[in-house]
């Protein structure tokens, strides 16, 4: 009898031993599973992250770009659009870690005023109607382990406050001027004195355009009084991602005094 | 034969409890745990970019920036940065910890955060 018991206690603590010890493996089996499934999720989130930062890098290196060659040059007025056009579509970002690659391509944005959900780059996010619109496309392909992988194509609009459409015409105004009322004054005579105040009187609506701008002349010839000019316009103090630059523009040219027409 | 059942009967025993004990959940637990934090601190530190900008990071000073992520800093999180060459300072022992690069042209930045809380 006690040889029974003891046998029957034996196998009854088995049985129970053995329900706990299952129990326990299945939880340990679902607590893997899981803790499969947040790594799995923790890569798409790091993925999708770092994609993330890296896009906005590149976007901002783009704008620094542009805001390096924009401050870097005086530009000719009559061209100034289409050089500055030419400067952004060169500009390209490629960044590059172990899992993932994203590339960044820029080119001139069409006008008008509009929004970007790259709030990393606010203020310069979006487009804003007369400023400088820079079109970004966002190139993001990655991979985490083998089953997690990341690949995406983004379009971005970026801007700089840069005027230059309106900054360009100012110029090409006032040297429009210039070559239009200039032959119909007659000066006193061909001296600097004599000249400036009619200059002046030629250019006066480029005082009131908002930029920087000035107007130099020098005497090309006496008889008949002709000068050669130079009109300049700048956009100071521009707020840019990295701090401030001036965008600078200038356009020359000759004109002949009491000369009605060319 | 009564002591050959109790002994039988404690090896099954001890070796149940001992396969429960290293089987539990309780590691996987705690590596599940770790990733969602981690997730949290990387999601912590996008926030904090787009919330204040990239152009806030090129015009700030380092010193300027640390202050910044100190002041964000609080009991179960500390965030940092290394600027370039510059350190915020050293990170605190232990915890999980996620990171985000900032290839920026003048100069990297990495910003870190830490859980203090524990993996």
């Amino acid at each position: 009898m006690v040889h029974r018991r003891g046998l029957g206690a034996a196998s009854a603590s088995s049985v129970l031993f053995a329900i706990l010890l299952l129990s326990s493996l299945s939880l340990y089996a679902a607590s893997q599973e899981r803790a499969v499934l947040y790594a799995q999720a923790d890569s798409a989130d790091s993925l999708a992250d770092t994609a993330t930062a890296l896009a906005g890098a590149g976007a901002a290196n783009i704008l620094l770009g542009a805001q390096s060659l924009l401050g870097s040059r005086v530009y000719y007025c009559a061209n100034a659009s289409a050089t500055v056009g030419r400067e952004v579509q060169s500009l390209s970002e490629t960044q590059l870690t172990p899992a993932i690659t994203v590339s960044v391509d820029a080119g001139v944005s069409a006008a008008g005023t509009r929004k970007d959900n790259l709030t990393m780059l606010s203020p310069f996010n979006g487009s804003v109607e007369g400023e400088l619109g820079i079109s970004l496309t966002v190139d993001e392909v990655g991979r985490a382990g083998d089953s997690v992988s990341l690949s995406k194509v983004e379009a971005h609009v970026v801007h700089l406050p840069v005027m230059l459409a309106s900054e360009a015409g100012a110029c090409t105004q006032a040297v429009g001027e210039m070559m239009s009322r200039i032959p119909l004054e007659i000066p006193s005579n061909c001296t600097g004195s004599a000249v400036a105040p009619l200059v002046d009187d030629a250019v006066s609506g480029l005082g009131s355009s908002g930029f920087e701008s000035g107007v130099w002349f020098t005497i090309a010839r006496t008889a008949p009084c002709a000068i050669d000019f130079l009109v300049s316009v700048s956009q100071d103090n521009v707020s840019g991602v990295g701090g401030e630059f001036t965008v600078r523009m200038q356009e020359g040219g000759s004109v002949t005094f009491g000369q009605r027409g060319r | 034969m009564r002591f050959l059942d109790i002994a039988v009967s404690i090896l099954i025993g001890t070796s149940a409890i001992t396969g429960m004990v290293v089987l539990g959940p309780g590691v996987p637990d705690r590596s599940s745990r770790a990733l969602a934090s981690r997730t949290q601190l990387r999601d912590t530190l996008l926030a904090l970019i787009e919330d204040q900008g990239v152009a806030w990071l090129l015009r700030s000073s380092p010193a300027q920036v640390c202050s910044y992520l100190s002041g964000a800093s609080n009991a179960s999180v500390v965030v940092s940065a290394n600027i370039g060459s510059y350190s915020c300072g050293a990170p605190p022992e232990g915890g999980v910890q996620a990171n985000l690069t900032l290839p920026l042209v003048p100069r990297e930045v990495t910003l870190e955060a830490w859980s203090t809380v524990g993996a």
